[in-house]
Protein backbone atom coordinates (compact mmCIF):
# COMPACT_ATOMS: atom_id res chain seq x y z
CA UNK A 1 0.00 0.00 0.00
CA UNK A 2 1.61 3.50 -1.06
CA UNK A 3 0.17 6.79 0.80
CA UNK A 4 -0.14 9.38 -1.54
CA UNK A 5 1.87 12.13 -1.09
CA UNK A 6 1.56 14.79 1.37
CA UNK A 7 0.86 17.54 -1.48
CA UNK A 8 -2.09 15.14 -2.59
CA UNK A 9 -3.68 15.06 1.28
CA UNK A 10 -3.29 18.55 1.15
CA UNK A 11 -5.38 19.21 -1.96
CA UNK A 12 -7.70 16.70 -0.94
CA UNK A 13 -8.13 18.19 2.24
CA UNK A 14 -8.38 21.56 -0.02
CA UNK A 15 -10.98 20.47 -2.56
CA UNK A 16 -8.47 20.48 -5.40
CA UNK A 17 -8.71 16.92 -6.68
CA UNK A 18 -11.05 15.89 -9.10
CA UNK A 19 -13.63 13.25 -8.66
CA UNK A 20 -11.51 9.98 -9.54
CA UNK A 21 -8.98 11.27 -7.68
CA UNK A 22 -11.09 12.19 -4.97
CA UNK A 23 -12.61 8.07 -4.81
CA UNK A 24 -8.74 6.80 -5.08
CA UNK A 25 -7.67 8.69 -1.67
CA UNK A 26 -10.58 7.99 0.26
CA UNK A 27 -9.83 3.96 -0.65
CA UNK A 28 -7.00 4.42 0.47
CA UNK A 29 -7.87 6.06 4.32
CA UNK A 30 -10.42 3.61 4.68
CA UNK A 31 -6.77 1.24 4.96
CA UNK A 32 -4.27 3.90 6.27
CA UNK A 33 -4.51 5.06 9.71
CA UNK A 34 -1.50 6.97 9.34
CA UNK A 35 -3.37 9.22 6.37
CA UNK A 36 -6.23 9.67 8.60
CA UNK A 37 -4.41 11.08 11.41
CA UNK A 38 -2.70 13.60 8.87
CA UNK A 39 -6.06 14.17 7.29
CA UNK A 40 -7.38 15.12 11.21
CA UNK A 41 -4.10 17.26 12.25
CA UNK A 42 -5.05 18.72 8.91
CA UNK A 43 -8.61 19.50 9.57
CA UNK A 44 -7.84 20.21 13.19
CA UNK A 45 -5.62 23.16 12.12
CA UNK A 46 -8.13 24.88 9.50
CA UNK A 47 -11.10 24.47 12.01
CA UNK A 48 -9.06 26.23 14.66
CA UNK A 49 -8.03 29.18 12.30
CA UNK A 50 -11.76 29.40 10.55
CA UNK A 51 -12.98 30.04 14.43
CA UNK A 52 -10.36 31.73 15.66
CA UNK A 53 -11.68 35.45 16.79
CA UNK A 54 -10.89 37.87 14.37
CA UNK A 55 -9.20 41.71 15.78
CA UNK A 56 -12.23 43.85 16.02
CA UNK A 57 -11.97 47.72 14.61
CA UNK A 58 -12.76 50.54 16.86
CA UNK A 59 -16.30 52.28 16.12
CA UNK A 60 -14.61 55.44 15.08
CA UNK A 61 -12.48 53.96 12.57
CA UNK A 62 -15.79 52.07 11.01
CA UNK A 63 -17.34 55.57 10.93
CA UNK A 64 -14.47 57.21 10.14
CA UNK A 65 -14.65 54.19 6.68
CA UNK A 66 -18.25 54.60 5.99
CA UNK A 67 -17.95 58.65 5.65
CA UNK A 68 -15.11 58.17 3.26
CA UNK A 69 -17.86 57.84 0.66
CA UNK A 70 -17.70 61.77 0.55
CA UNK A 71 -14.21 62.06 0.48
CA UNK A 72 -14.46 59.90 -2.92
CA UNK A 73 -17.03 62.15 -3.92
CA UNK A 74 -15.23 64.74 -4.01
CA UNK A 75 -12.11 63.56 -5.32
CA UNK A 76 -14.38 62.44 -8.32
CA UNK A 77 -15.84 65.94 -8.56
CA UNK A 78 -12.29 67.36 -8.39
CA UNK A 79 -10.98 65.29 -11.24
CA UNK A 80 -13.99 66.38 -13.78
CA UNK A 81 -13.61 70.21 -12.43
CA UNK A 82 -9.60 69.65 -13.72
CA UNK A 83 -10.99 67.78 -17.07
CA UNK A 84 -13.61 70.64 -18.06
CA UNK A 85 -11.00 72.99 -17.47
CA UNK A 86 -8.79 71.92 -18.98
CA UNK A 87 -11.64 70.72 -21.87
CA UNK A 88 -12.10 74.66 -21.77
CA UNK A 89 -8.67 75.82 -22.06
CA UNK A 90 -8.32 73.65 -25.09
CA UNK A 91 -11.87 75.40 -26.76
CA UNK A 92 -9.95 78.99 -25.75
CA UNK A 93 -6.80 77.91 -27.24
CA UNK A 94 -8.76 77.02 -30.59
CA UNK A 95 -10.98 80.14 -30.72
CA UNK A 96 -8.17 82.11 -30.56
CA UNK A 97 -5.03 80.42 -32.00
CA UNK A 98 -6.30 79.01 -35.11
CA UNK A 99 -8.65 82.13 -35.72
CA UNK A 100 -6.95 85.05 -34.95
CA UNK A 101 -9.14 87.33 -37.39
CA UNK A 102 -12.49 86.50 -35.73
CA UNK A 103 -14.47 89.74 -34.57
CA UNK A 104 -13.94 89.80 -31.00
CA UNK A 105 -18.11 90.29 -30.49
CA UNK A 106 -17.80 86.69 -32.12
CA UNK A 107 -15.02 85.45 -29.89
CA UNK A 108 -17.18 86.87 -26.96
CA UNK A 109 -20.20 84.88 -28.25
CA UNK A 110 -18.34 81.57 -28.44
CA UNK A 111 -16.49 81.84 -24.87
CA UNK A 112 -20.20 82.48 -22.88
CA UNK A 113 -21.41 78.98 -24.66
CA UNK A 114 -17.88 77.59 -23.49
CA UNK A 115 -19.35 79.32 -20.16
CA UNK A 116 -22.69 78.26 -20.08
CA UNK A 117 -22.32 74.35 -21.02
CA UNK A 118 -19.68 74.28 -17.94
CA UNK A 119 -21.89 75.88 -15.51
CA UNK A 120 -24.46 73.31 -16.71
CA UNK A 121 -22.26 70.94 -15.83
CA UNK A 122 -21.10 71.92 -12.51
CA UNK A 123 -21.67 69.94 -9.38
CA UNK A 124 -19.33 71.89 -6.95
CA UNK A 125 -18.38 75.05 -6.53
CA UNK A 126 -14.98 74.99 -7.28
CA UNK A 127 -16.09 74.70 -11.18
CA UNK A 128 -16.73 78.37 -11.68
CA UNK A 129 -13.52 79.02 -9.91
CA UNK A 130 -12.09 77.12 -12.88
CA UNK A 131 -14.21 78.98 -15.66
CA UNK A 132 -12.83 81.98 -14.12
CA UNK A 133 -9.07 80.84 -14.37
CA UNK A 134 -10.31 80.04 -17.82
CA UNK A 135 -11.88 83.43 -18.98
CA UNK A 136 -9.00 85.49 -17.78
CA UNK A 137 -6.52 83.29 -19.94
CA UNK A 138 -8.93 83.58 -22.73
CA UNK A 139 -9.59 86.79 -22.41
CA UNK A 140 -5.62 87.56 -22.24
CA UNK A 141 -5.13 85.87 -25.65
CA UNK A 142 -7.83 87.98 -27.27
CA UNK A 143 -5.99 91.24 -25.56
CA UNK A 144 -9.45 92.29 -23.37
CA UNK A 145 -8.42 93.39 -20.00
CA UNK A 146 -9.67 90.62 -17.55
CA UNK A 147 -11.30 93.15 -15.79
CA UNK A 148 -13.70 94.02 -18.50
CA UNK A 149 -17.39 94.78 -17.57
CA UNK A 150 -16.07 95.15 -14.16
CA UNK A 151 -18.35 97.12 -11.74
CA UNK A 152 -15.16 97.80 -9.92
CA UNK A 153 -13.95 101.57 -9.70
CA UNK B 1 -38.81 45.72 2.23
CA UNK B 2 -35.95 43.48 1.23
CA UNK B 3 -32.47 43.63 1.66
CA UNK B 4 -30.22 44.38 -1.18
CA UNK B 5 -27.35 42.29 -2.08
CA UNK B 6 -24.09 43.36 -1.66
CA UNK B 7 -23.93 43.29 -5.85
CA UNK B 8 -26.70 45.77 -5.52
CA UNK B 9 -24.95 47.85 -2.69
CA UNK B 10 -21.89 47.79 -5.44
CA UNK B 11 -23.90 49.07 -7.97
CA UNK B 12 -25.68 52.23 -5.83
CA UNK B 13 -22.07 52.62 -4.97
CA UNK B 14 -20.81 53.37 -8.62
CA UNK B 15 -23.35 56.14 -8.53
CA UNK B 16 -22.28 57.62 -5.80
CA UNK B 17 -24.66 56.49 -3.05
CA UNK B 18 -23.03 57.23 -0.08
CA UNK B 19 -25.79 55.65 2.28
CA UNK B 20 -25.19 52.07 -0.27
CA UNK B 21 -21.59 52.75 0.93
CA UNK B 22 -21.97 53.20 4.57
CA UNK B 23 -24.02 50.27 4.15
CA UNK B 24 -21.46 48.25 2.96
CA UNK B 25 -18.86 49.20 5.32
CA UNK B 26 -21.31 48.25 8.20
CA UNK B 27 -21.20 44.78 6.54
CA UNK B 28 -17.98 44.22 6.19
CA UNK B 29 -15.65 46.68 7.73
CA UNK B 30 -15.35 44.51 10.51
CA UNK B 31 -14.32 41.42 8.88
CA UNK B 32 -11.75 43.09 6.68
CA UNK B 33 -10.24 44.90 9.14
CA UNK B 34 -9.40 41.45 11.28
CA UNK B 35 -8.49 40.31 7.77
CA UNK B 36 -6.31 43.74 7.39
CA UNK B 37 -4.60 43.36 11.53
CA UNK B 38 -3.65 39.78 10.19
CA UNK B 39 -1.53 40.84 7.15
CA UNK B 40 0.10 43.69 8.58
CA UNK B 41 0.33 43.51 12.30
CA UNK B 42 -0.47 47.14 12.99
CA UNK B 43 -3.84 48.06 14.22
CA UNK B 44 -3.42 51.99 12.36
CA UNK B 45 -1.91 50.28 9.36
CA UNK B 46 -4.40 47.78 9.38
CA UNK B 47 -7.03 50.89 9.45
CA UNK B 48 -5.53 52.46 6.39
CA UNK B 49 -5.99 49.39 4.97
CA UNK B 50 -9.35 48.76 4.72
CA UNK B 51 -9.77 52.97 4.35
CA UNK B 52 -8.41 52.01 1.06
CA UNK B 53 -10.03 48.56 0.50
CA UNK B 54 -12.92 50.71 0.12
CA UNK B 55 -12.34 53.25 -2.27
CA UNK B 56 -10.78 50.79 -4.25
CA UNK B 57 -14.05 49.19 -4.38
CA UNK B 58 -15.66 52.39 -4.79
CA UNK B 59 -13.46 52.93 -7.47
CA UNK B 60 -13.33 48.99 -8.98
CA UNK B 61 -15.49 47.02 -11.00
CA UNK B 62 -16.75 43.67 -9.41
CA UNK B 63 -17.21 40.99 -12.25
CA UNK B 64 -19.14 38.82 -9.93
CA UNK B 65 -16.65 36.36 -10.19
CA UNK B 66 -16.71 35.76 -6.29
CA UNK B 67 -18.98 37.26 -3.08
CA UNK B 68 -18.14 40.56 -3.24
CA UNK B 69 -16.72 39.93 0.22
CA UNK B 70 -13.91 37.55 -1.19
CA UNK B 71 -13.46 40.43 -4.04
CA UNK B 72 -13.37 42.73 -1.59
CA UNK B 73 -10.33 40.37 0.94
CA UNK B 74 -8.69 40.25 -2.26
CA UNK B 75 -8.34 43.99 -2.73
CA UNK B 76 -7.70 43.98 1.20
CA UNK B 77 -4.71 41.24 0.51
CA UNK B 78 -3.52 43.81 -2.17
CA UNK B 79 -3.75 46.96 -0.25
CA UNK B 80 -2.09 44.83 2.81
CA UNK B 81 0.78 44.23 0.31
CA UNK B 82 1.82 47.49 -0.91
CA UNK B 83 1.59 48.98 2.83
CA UNK B 84 4.12 46.31 4.13
CA UNK B 85 6.29 47.29 0.73
CA UNK B 86 6.67 51.06 2.10
CA UNK B 87 6.91 50.12 5.45
CA UNK B 88 10.48 50.18 7.69
CA UNK B 89 11.65 46.56 9.30
CA UNK B 90 9.46 45.95 11.64
CA UNK B 91 11.19 46.78 15.45
CA UNK B 92 13.27 43.89 16.93
CA UNK B 93 11.22 43.15 19.57
CA UNK B 94 8.33 42.09 17.08
CA UNK B 95 10.41 39.55 15.39
CA UNK B 96 11.93 38.26 18.69
CA UNK B 97 8.98 37.92 20.81
CA UNK B 98 8.63 34.48 22.63
CA UNK B 99 5.84 32.68 21.52
CA UNK B 100 3.81 30.09 23.90
CA UNK B 101 1.84 28.37 21.87
CA UNK B 102 0.06 26.91 24.38
CA UNK B 103 -0.81 29.91 26.42
CA UNK B 104 -2.13 31.13 23.35
CA UNK B 105 -4.80 28.44 22.54
CA UNK B 106 -5.65 28.51 26.20
CA UNK B 107 -6.18 32.27 25.79
CA UNK B 108 -8.59 32.01 22.41
CA UNK B 109 -5.85 33.92 20.73
CA UNK B 110 -6.81 35.95 17.60
CA UNK B 111 -5.89 34.89 13.79
CA UNK B 112 -3.74 37.72 14.03
CA UNK B 113 -1.90 36.39 17.08
CA UNK B 114 -1.46 32.95 15.29
CA UNK B 115 -0.31 33.57 12.25
CA UNK B 116 2.08 36.37 13.89
CA UNK B 117 5.16 33.70 13.14
CA UNK B 118 4.46 33.29 9.91
CA UNK B 119 5.55 34.77 6.53
CA UNK B 120 3.69 37.72 4.87
CA UNK B 121 3.32 35.41 1.73
CA UNK B 122 2.17 32.60 4.17
CA UNK B 123 -0.04 34.50 6.18
CA UNK B 124 -1.75 35.28 2.67
CA UNK B 125 -1.91 32.32 1.43
CA UNK B 126 -3.61 31.16 4.88
CA UNK B 127 -6.13 33.83 5.25
CA UNK B 128 -7.41 33.44 1.44
CA UNK B 129 -7.51 29.25 1.36
CA UNK B 130 -8.96 29.32 5.38
CA UNK B 131 -10.90 32.09 5.72
CA UNK B 132 -12.57 33.01 1.81
CA UNK B 133 -11.86 29.02 1.01
CA UNK B 134 -10.78 30.40 -1.88
CA UNK B 135 -9.43 27.40 -4.59
CA UNK B 136 -5.26 27.42 -5.57
CA UNK B 137 -6.59 28.49 -9.13
CA UNK B 138 -8.03 31.61 -7.06
CA UNK B 139 -5.14 32.18 -4.61
CA UNK B 140 -2.87 32.33 -7.48
CA UNK B 141 -4.66 34.51 -9.44
CA UNK B 142 -5.10 37.22 -6.55
CA UNK B 143 -1.57 36.96 -5.53
CA UNK B 144 -0.23 36.80 -8.74
CA UNK B 145 1.84 33.66 -8.68
CA UNK B 146 1.89 30.22 -9.96
CA UNK B 147 -0.63 27.60 -8.36
CA UNK B 148 2.49 25.40 -7.28
CA UNK B 149 3.78 28.21 -5.24
CA UNK B 150 0.52 28.81 -3.48
CA UNK B 151 0.64 24.96 -2.41
CA UNK B 152 4.29 25.23 -1.19
CA UNK B 153 2.69 28.64 0.98
CA UNK B 154 0.32 26.53 2.06
CA UNK B 155 1.77 23.69 3.20
CA UNK B 156 4.94 25.31 4.54
CA UNK B 157 2.75 27.29 6.46
CA UNK B 158 0.48 24.50 7.73
CA UNK B 159 3.45 22.65 8.84
CA UNK B 160 4.82 25.68 10.48
CA UNK B 161 1.58 26.09 12.38
CA UNK B 162 1.21 22.16 13.11
CA UNK B 163 4.50 22.67 14.78
CA UNK B 164 3.16 25.60 16.98
CA UNK B 165 -0.76 24.49 17.59
CA UNK B 166 -0.38 20.79 17.30
CA UNK B 167 -3.40 18.78 17.05
CA UNK B 168 -4.77 16.84 20.17
CA UNK B 169 -4.08 13.07 18.61
CA UNK B 170 -6.49 11.93 21.21
CA UNK B 171 -9.15 13.76 19.72
CA UNK B 172 -11.02 11.39 17.78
Amino acid sequence: MTCPDNQQLHRYHDWQLTTEQVAAIESHLQQCEHCRTQLRALRHLSDMLFHAPLAEPSEQAMRRWARSARRMRDSRIRHLAEWMTAAAATIVLGIFGLWPNMETAQAGSLLGDVERVMLAGAADERLPANLVTARLFAADLSGESPDQGSNDP
Amino acid sequence: MTERSDAQLLALIHRADEQAFAELVRRHGRYLFGVARTLVRDEHEAEDVVQETFLAAFRGRYRGESTVRTWLVGITVKQAALVRRKRRPPPPEVLSRSFDAQAATDAKMDLAAMLEQLSEEHREALVLRELEGCSYEEIAGLLGVPQGTVESRLHRARARLREQFGPDEKTP
